[in-house]
């Protein structure tokens, strides 16, 4: 007589042994392919692991990430070195870089005489010869060509003794002293009250080789005005001129 | 038989540097939109070399015709100096979408983490992520680190196409008025 129950148990026992090589090479299988995505996933992985706090949810991040609130933040910058390649047989004119105008706050003064820019006639535009170098210079980015000539047009339509200065120190920082003389003049006839225009009037003056002229226009407005600035930059021509 | 394959190759080689010098003189006088422009029409001439590629990119990017980016982007790949700019544009045309999505539609920024660049729009859009400004109509924002210099952001319709437009001020003078196309 057989004994079905032992026998079905070796039948299963039979079948497990002949299932066993496939699970273990299915295993493997699976754990390697979990390590290996595991590994790959600490490799790349910049998603912000997210770690509630009793405070509150805190965002973690694993490796630095640039941010928008960060000012210390990575800088995407373009490179403008093709311009170079571009040259050929365009020649390249050097931009010119100035010191930018120190910041001096505007004070109110009593207006000084309409005299002093009567005395000052403006200076004919001179005839400029762009510098000209080798091909390896750097470009000037006239950016803001159209824009500035159209702040003149503004100005001419309404002589707002604010955007005569602004224009007059645009022309400054671009070494035009010729023209920031000339709109730093026309401001200080439109409103003498305002210090930066002097100062700019003054700079470019010295700029164009006219140091008396600069020191003389100073000294008038300062017993016009007794600014603390014009005293100050009075006082360094003074000592630059003495050495 | 060299002749027949030599005399267009030559012809193509002079209209490309015809059109790029073209391109690079109107650029150097500022008339960025005109050098844009021109690049649009010649795109196929000026696509094998990367420098005409880049200056054709600029020129857009000065006119502020950020959507004309994308076409130089695919193309600005063979050189380093030319992955940096195509990353630099990319995220000037991701910004601006950003831009319009959220001041439109109101999206969220304020948790969005970008690269910055030192163009207009890229620092206006990191003052807007900080301060949305969600109940004002005109955005107005100081700039860190000159704080005479200002910017009004906007919604703005042009052709019925939505955008925006960020206007300069210096000393609450406007100095430029740029919408972004």
């Amino acid at each position: 007589m057989l004994d079905i129950s032992k026998l079905e148990r070796r039948w299963l026992k039979y079948k497990i042994k002949g299932m066993l090589p496939y699970a273990a090479i299915l295993a493997v299988i699976i754990m390697s392919i979990i390590t290996f995505s595991f590994l790959m996933f600490n490799k790349t992985s910049t998603i912000p692991i997210i770690t509630s706090k009793k405070e509150g949810i805190k965002i973690k991040n694993p490796v630095p990430t640039p941010s928008i609130n960060d000012e210390s933040s990575m800088l995407l910058e373009p490179s403008m070195q093709f311009l170079h390649s571009m040259s050929g047989s365009t020649p390249l004119i050097e931009s010119i870089h100035t010191a930018p105008v120190p910041v001096v706050p505007i004070k109110t003064a009593p207006p000084l005489p309409q005299v002093q820019t009567e005395t000052l006639p403006p200076i004919a535009k001179p005839l400029q010869a762009p510098v000209v170098k080798g091909k390896l210079t750097s470009i000037k980015r006239d950016d803001t060509a159209f824009d500035i000539h159209e702040l003149e047009d503004r100005f001419k339509n309404n002589s707002n003794p604010n955007l005569g200065l602004y224009i007059a120190r645009y022309h400054y920082d671009h070494a035009n002293y010729t023209e920031s003389y000339n709109y730093a003049l026309k401001t200080n006839s439109i409103n003498a009250t305002m210090d930066e225009s002097w100062l700019i009037f003054a700079k470019s003056l010295v700029r164009l080789g006219k140091e008396d002229q600069a020191k003389k226009t100073l000294q008038l407005y300062i017993s016009n005005s007794n600014s603390q600035n014009a005293k100050n930059y009075l006082d360094t021509l003074n000592k630059e001129s003495s050495k | 038989m060299i002749k027949l394959f030599f005399i267009p190759l030559l012809f193509l080689c002079t209209l490309n540097a015809d059109v790029s010098n073209q391109m690079f003189q109107l650029y150097q006088k500022g008339a960025y939109i005109q050098a844009c422009a021109l690049g649009v029409e010649n795109f196929k001439l000026i696509q094998p070399n990367e420098a005409s590629t880049s200056l054709f990119a600029f020129s857009c990017l000065n006119a502020d015709q950020i959507d004309r980016l994308n076409t130089p982007i695919k193309t600005l790949n063979q050189s380093s100096e030319a992955r940096a700019n195509a990353s630099y544009f990319s995220l000037l045309i991701l910004q601006k979408r950003l831009l319009i999505q959220s001041l439109y539609d109101s999206y969220p920024l304020k948790q969005l983490k970008l690269p910055a660049s030192s163009h207009l729009l890229s620092r206006v859009f990191n003052y807007y992520c900080k301060n949305p400004q969600t109940s004002n109509t005109i955005k107005e924002y100081t700039d860190n680190s000159n704080t005479r210099q200002s910017y009004k952001l906007y919604t703005i319709q042009i052709d019925s196409i939505k955008t925006f437009a960020i206007d300069e001020y210096y000393d609450k003078i406007l100095v430029k008025h740029h919408v972004y196309q």
